[in-house]
């Protein structure tokens, strides 16, 4: 087909060359635009595949769930979660509704709101004022209902402790805002708010298991003596883990922004206290490990002794000469200062630093207090601090003490992280290597902790803390009974009675301590308020039921050792 | 030719055209999606978390003691209850405790899947009849290249996991 050539001639030609070239021009025109829009067509379609405003839609979520990290037991049980809890507020100048009626909307919702308080919430200057923190989804239902874009609800992280005050004082607490206030959540804050490790809980040493089991004999035995307070641990003797920590009386971690008076304070780690017998093992290891004496050797117990302007008797008197042994059973002051004596300041002091005694415990937790130790060290106070008194320490340096003691004589620092995890590129996994940490600084030699294992072993077996034998268990332990100081005068009234036991004795696990504050005598202890008639039984109580729960075998009665060292035994 | 050509250009710039287009549909349709399932993810997780708050809650040791009081005829066991060896538990003279080799033995492991491949070579040196072993080994290859495809399949799902979980880190 041929093109229709059409010419016209004359005047006509400019007009038509006119809309011809009028027509290029809008084409032109079109074609540009058209262009332009495949153009942007293309680099919509190729170029802008992903934008970043997606990935911030999809992810703006993520950053605030799940802002804190949790925080679980050696068992993987959760002490320490955030859920989701909505609070309201309102905008002023987003109201579109009339102040009244919202308020009455509001205070049908909320029922701790009442008319006139919605109502001047509503009404103040300022322009954003928060209505309530933590609505239940209901209540945030129906006030998402009203649809007032003046009431703004945000996604708020609230935490929650489902075991309420089982582990309190470990874990301490959190404020509105998720501030830490106390215990692990304050220590480990920078960790637990990392939003790298927001998805790995942090694991502590604690068994839930047998922190019930020493919330509940504490709370019982507390009741029953009509005690002030209670307080006890359970240790791993060879890594330092800590099981178990109560001290009573606690408080609720999901109410209450900590220890809201004194008496609730920790008192394993920040109470100090005389707490008497127990420093008896450090005199006697001391003694032994630095051969001032041997096991056979004694001194005269028959008289009370005078000591500047002290006199000091002993608690349990046989009145005859006794040997180390038998001094450490029968729990004999003088006794022990006569062997304190024989070893001397310079030497009494070392060794105590040398436990840890003289400083701030190792834990992972900030609430701690240093011990109180005499002004100056003199004969006076050479002979009342062998058997405790005249230093205040807090009931984790004594357990530390003891666990060195008989764990071949490794000091461990106490923790509250559970030991033998490894983790790497983020997977953790428990170690199958036993727990042979051999990181801790020897302190005594492994010989006298063999001996020490025997003596405590003795002292429960034959001396002042008999009631806190089981059946089937070999437990060594030591009490302590110790005048509360008020005032600055010994008190006659008030006593602090503590047991520190070790278990299974002959090879020793756990050491379980537990002390109570003020116990008043009963009957049933023939209104006698020593550790031997109030904290022995308890600990007895508390390895009953822990030891089948971890897995220790009971054992025969085995031949207890320096029994024969023993001249009267068992005559009371 | 100038018209061919014109229309080719146009057919062309048509299916290109409709071509970005539909895939930036799917793209886009696909983001919406992993959108979809992120929340969704981020759901369940919250969904999660509650729920072992909860389980916490109601695990908590002292309530399973006062249920356990109430609706088991189980007691704390005492001590006595508890044996440390096999032998405390009969009256008879010198119980023998069967010490066998077998204790000495490493844990029993599964066993490892077999190699498909190398069954079907075994199979393969085995034909020494006639029709029947062929129709065997068919059925084999069928079997072998089924698990073959499988254990493929079980690849990309886990590397399919792997990267969903990465996503959802």
């Amino acid at each position: 087909m041929k093109p229709i050539d059409l010419r016209v001639e004359g005047d006509r030609q400019g007009a038509i060359e006119t809309a011809r070239n009028r027509i290029i021009f809008v084409m032109a025109l079109f074609t540009l635009g058209f262009l332009s829009l495949v153009l942007k067509l293309i680099s919509v379609g190729v170029f802008q595949a992903s934008s970043a405003a997606y990935y911030q839609s999809a992810n703006v979520n993520t950053s605030l769930l799940m802002a804190r990290a949790d925080i679980v037991d050696r068992n993987g049980v959760i002490l320490a979660t955030n859920l989701k809890s909505p609070s309201l507020a309102v905008v002023r100048k987003n109201l579109k509704t009339a102040p009244e009626e919202l308020a009455t909307d509001l205070s049908s919702i909320l029922p701790e709101l009442s008319y006139n308080e919605a109502l001047e919430i509503l009404k103040t200057d300022r322009n954003h004022h928060w209505i309530k923190r933590n609505l239940t989804p209901r209540q945030l239902f129906e006030i998402r209902k009203i649809g007032d874009p003046g009431l703004v609800t945000s996604d708020a992280e609230k935490r929650i402790y489902p075991h309420g005050r089982l582990a309190a004082h470990v874990l301490g607490s959190v404020d509105f805002d998720n501030k830490p206030s106390s215990g692990v959540e304050l220590y480990f804050n920078e960790r637990l708010a990392n939003p790298e490790y927001s998805e790995q809980p942090l694991v502590l040493s604690l068994d839930l298991r047998l922190q019930h089991i020493l919330n509940q004999e504490l709370n019982s035995n507390m009741e029953k003596f009509s005690a002030k307070g209670a307080a006890g641990i359970i240790m791993d003797v060879s890594t330092g883990e800590v099981l178990a920590l109560t001290s009573l009386p606690d408080f609720d971690p999901n109410d209450t922004n900590g220890p809201q008076t004194l008496t609730q304070m920790n008192k394993i780690l920040q109470g100090v206290y005389e707490l008497g017998s127990g420093f008896k093992t450090f005199t006697i290891a001391a003694g032994l490990d630095m051969n001032v004496v041997g096991l056979s050797d004694g001194y005269d117990a028959t008289k009370p002794v005078r000591i500047g302007r002290f006199t000091i008797h002993d608690d349990h008197p046989k009145e005859r000469w006794l040997n180390i042994p038998e001094i450490f059973a029968y729990s004999s002051n003088i006794g022990t200062l006569k062997l304190a004596q024989d070893i001397g300041v310079e030497r009494q002091q070392e060794f105590f630093d040398k436990l840890g005694l003289f400083r701030k415990a190792d834990i992972e937790i900030n609430e701690k207090s240093a011990p109180l130790l005499p002004a100056q060290w003199g004969p006076t106070e050479l002979a009342t601090t062998s058997y405790g008194h005249g230093i205040a320490v807090t009931p984790l340096h004594m357990v530390n003490g003891v666990a060195a003691m008989v764990n071949g004589g490794r000091l461990n620092p106490a923790t509250l992280l559970r030991k033998n995890i490894q983790s790497t590129n983020g997977v953790t996994s428990v170690s199958s290597v036993e727990n042979t940490d051999t990181s801790g600084k020897q302190v005594i030699s492994p010989k006298t902790s063999e001996i020490m294992r025997n003596m405590l072993h003795l002292a429960v077996e034959h001396g002042t803390g008999k009631n806190a034998k089981v059946d089937g268990y070999l437990i060594g332990g030591k009490t302590g009974t110790a005048d509360k100081v008020i005032n600055g005068q010994y008190s006659k009234r008030a006593v602090i009675s503590s047991f520190i036991s070790v278990f299974p004795i002959n090879q020793p696990k756990y050491v379980v301590f537990a002390m109570l504050d003020e116990p008043q005598g009963i009957k049933e202890t023939f209104n006698l308020r020593t550790a031997g008639m109030t904290a022995a039984p308890m600990v007895g109580n508390i390895i009953r039921r822990v030891g089948p729960m971890m897995g220790i075998k009971p054992t025969e009665t085995e031949e207890i050792e320096y029994e024969r060292m023993i001249l009267v035994s068992d005559s009371e | 030719m100038i018209r061919i050509f014109a229309a080719f250009a146009v057919i062309t710039v048509i299916i290109s055209t409709t071509a970005v287009y539909s895939l930036k549909q799917a793209t886009e349709d696909l983001e919406q999606r992993k959108r979809e399932i992120s929340s969704d993810i981020l759901k369940d997780r919250e969904a999660i978390k509650v729920l072992r708050a909860e389980m916490a809650y109601l695990s908590r040791p002292e309530r399973l003691e006062r249920l356990s009081r109430r609706h088991l005829v189980l007691d704390t066991p005492a001590t006595d209850q508890i044996t440390s060896d096999i032998s405390e538990l009969t009256v008879r003279e010198n119980v023998q405790l069967a010490n066998l080799p077998v204790d000495n033995f490493q844990l029993l492991l599964p066993r490892q899947k077999p190699d498909p491949k190398n069954i079907f070579r075994d199979k393969n040196i085995n034909t020494d009849e006639g029709v029947t072993s062929v129709v065997s080994v068919a059925a084999d290859i069928n079997t072998s290249t089924k698990t073959e495809q499988e254990e493929n399949q079980k690849e990309q799902m886990s590397l399919y996991e792997r990267i969903l979980a990465k996503i959802g880190n």
